[in-house]
């Protein structure tokens, strides 16, 4: 009984106004297309095929990035496993056995240790993640932070947006007059307009990920570069047989 | 009396509807002017013959008898193909151009979609296009559809490398990859104090617009570039079994994407849909940007649709060199040169 208790409070709050509802109806949608592509990944026995619904899945994955308002992972994951991986995979698939149809040395035994595996990580990363993010909770909507050092500017290199919106400051000014906009009046204004005023810097998504990536993981950052470099020119040591 | 149009607005449905019919015309307008002004003519006057004019003045409705030629045509599967993924490789190319076009900007608040990663989104999603061309050359049980089909990913993905070098110049010069940032800091730029024509990233990035040109004609299988449906060796390489329809699907998406691909260029190089002597944020740029863009969209596709009718084709190791030895280390010295006047000036 408590359990039912409990699926439906977190239905109402699923429901609620607080979430955004066409959100989960997306997510639903992109989850169930994903769930159902995964799993013929694995039982169809057309390796092209294969290969093709693992195109679904990680569309998917990208869509639920973008969903998640961070369209830079998102691009980065169509950019990296569809446009080079997938396309990579077809491509030896069809230089070594092109074959149309059903390929039935792809059925054999090891179906149930192979089943064994996947549900053993499900478990370790299911739960990893869970005890991870438990009490996490994501924000949405919120505008990206705008950081502005007040600078004095030239009133002619103002677009007009930010004149607009802050007539008392430029009242009575020319356009070579010198001007400052005080911190005050910066955060009067609406998020759109602030972006365009001089010496204001979107701190957005882009930026925070250039930011961590070249500052906090810079280290591991470059050691995965070397590695990439060491397994590209192995690659070529590998197949060029002089 | 406005009421309407505020509930119009405020509604999903109503500036959703709108975005698609935009969509649609972003992408279908400039293709069909494409084919009519450089494929049916601009190649007859090269080739010293008048082409079409018996269907509308010019033959201007020419492109509709072709489409509705096509519509009549038989959709032909064979017997051998793969049904499904022979049916749907078409629309996984179009549906690559359909994504190009969401990202570029018309107007100062003439868009689909205002991303934060706009220009490297475009980028990702112009590769999946390859998949389709696969998914073709694969399905159709030919050896030839094959053949064309390897051609294809083997350049497209050697040429995705210059085109997205030769964007990283634009992208340090302007300090962001949103393509409405970047047409307002060519439109804000000033060439040594005087900001009478902004700053056009063709003057400072010329380099990058050769390139990215050059790596659009073969994304684009473009001759000198069109090994992949090379006719005289393959036929028609990956769109050899398809027919009537289908076949138009993939000869609209040939077209659409040199247009979208032009937009992008014009966004990156020509100011997109601004023009000097006007501010950027005057509201007369959300109906002349358009007009504008498709100006820069004819000047840009003039330069490639010249090529095409003037070069003969290239071979394929030719075609591997001239991307790998030219056009990625001079792409990587204009991004070191870029890098070090950005941090110069």
């Amino acid at each position: 009984m408590t359990l039912l208790a409990q699926v439906a409070s977190d239905f109402n709050e699923l429901t609620s106004s607080e979430v955004d509802i066409a959100q989960n109806i997306a997510f639903g949608m992109i989850a169930a297309v994903m769930l159902f592509s995964a799993f013929r990944t694995v039982t169809t026995a057309n390796v092209v095929h294969a290969a093709l619904y693992l195109v679904i899945v990680l569309a998917g994955v990208a869509a639920l990035f973008i969903l998640l308002g961070s369209d830079f992972v998102g691009a980065t994951q169509v950019l990296v496993y569809i446009g080079a991986i997938i396309v990579l995979f077809l491509f030896g698939i069809m230089l070594t056995k092109a074959r149309l149809g059903d390929d039935e040395s792809v059925e054999s035994e090891r179906r149930g240790m192979g089943a064994l595996v996947g549900i053993l990580l499900l478990v370790v990363m299911g739960y990893a993640l869970v005890d991870t993010f438990e009490n996490a909770e994501l924000t949405f909507g919120e505008p990206e932070p705008i950081a502005y050092v007040p600078t004095e500017v030239t009133v002619g290199d103002v677009p007009t947006p930010v004149l607009e919106a802050l007539p008392d400051v430029f009242a009575g000014l020319g356009d070579d007059d010198e001007v400052t906009i005080s911190q005050a009046d910066f955060d009067s204004l609406v998020p759109e307009v602030q972006r365009r005023v001089p010496g204001a810097e979107v701190f957005g998504n882009n930026k925070q990920i250039a930011d961590s990536i070249f500052s906090q993981y810079i280290v591991p950052f470059e050691a995965v570069s070397v590695l990439l470099l060491a397994a590209l020119i192995g690659a070529i040591v590998v197949a060029r047989k002089e | 009396m406005s009421g309407w149009i505020d509930t119009f607005f405020d509604s999903y449905w109503g500036p959703t509807g709108l975005r698609t019919l935009g969509g649609l015309v972003a992408v279908l307008l400039p293709a069909g002017a494409l084919v009519y002004i450089y494929l049916f003519k601009l190649m007859s006057f090269v080739q010293s013959r008048i082409g079409p004019m018996e269907a509308g003045p010019q033959g201007s409705l020419q492109l509709l008898a072709e489409v509705g030629k096509a519509f009549q045509k038989e959709d032909i599967f064979p017997r051998k193909a793969d049904k499904i993924v022979f049916a749907l490789a078409p629309f996984v190319v179009l549906m690559s151009t359909f994504l190009l076009v969401l990202v570029v900007p018309f107007g100062p608040d003439a868009w689909f979609v205002n991303l934060d990663t706009g220009i490297y989104f475009a980028l990702a999603v112009s590769s999946v296009s390859v998949i389709g061309i696969l998914m073709a050359g694969w399905a159709s049980a030919s050896k030839y559809s094959l053949l064309g089909g390897l051609r294809a990913a083997g350049q497209l993905i050697a040429y995705e490398l210059p085109l997205v070098l030769a964007v990283m110049g634009v992208v340090i010069q302007a300090g962001t990859l949103n393509m409405q940032d970047i047409v307002l800091a060519q439109a804000e730029g000033e060439i040594f104090g005087w900001g009478g024509i902004g700053n056009p990233f063709i003057l400072t990035q010329f380099v990058g617009f050769a390139i990215f040109l050059i790596a659009m004609q073969a994304e684009l299988t473009q001759p000198p570039f069109d090994m992949p449906v090379a006719e005289s060796e393959l036929v028609s390489g990956y769109m050899t079994e398809y027919s009537g329809v289908r076949f138009l699907l993939f000869f609209i998406g040939e077209f659409a994407t040199a247009g979208v691909f032009a937009m992008i260029a014009s966004v990156l190089f020509l100011g997109g849909w601004w023009v000097p002597g006007i501010d950027p944020d005057s509201n007369l740029f959300n109906i002349v940007g358009p007009a504008v863009m498709f100006g820069k969209v004819l000047f840009v596709t003039l330069l490639i649709f010249w090529f095409r009718f003037t070069y003969p084709r290239f071979r394929e190791d030719q075609l591997q060199r001239l991307c790998w030895k030219f056009l990625i280390p001079i792409s990587l010295l204009n991004i070191v040169v870029t890098g070090v006047l950005k941090v110069v000036f």
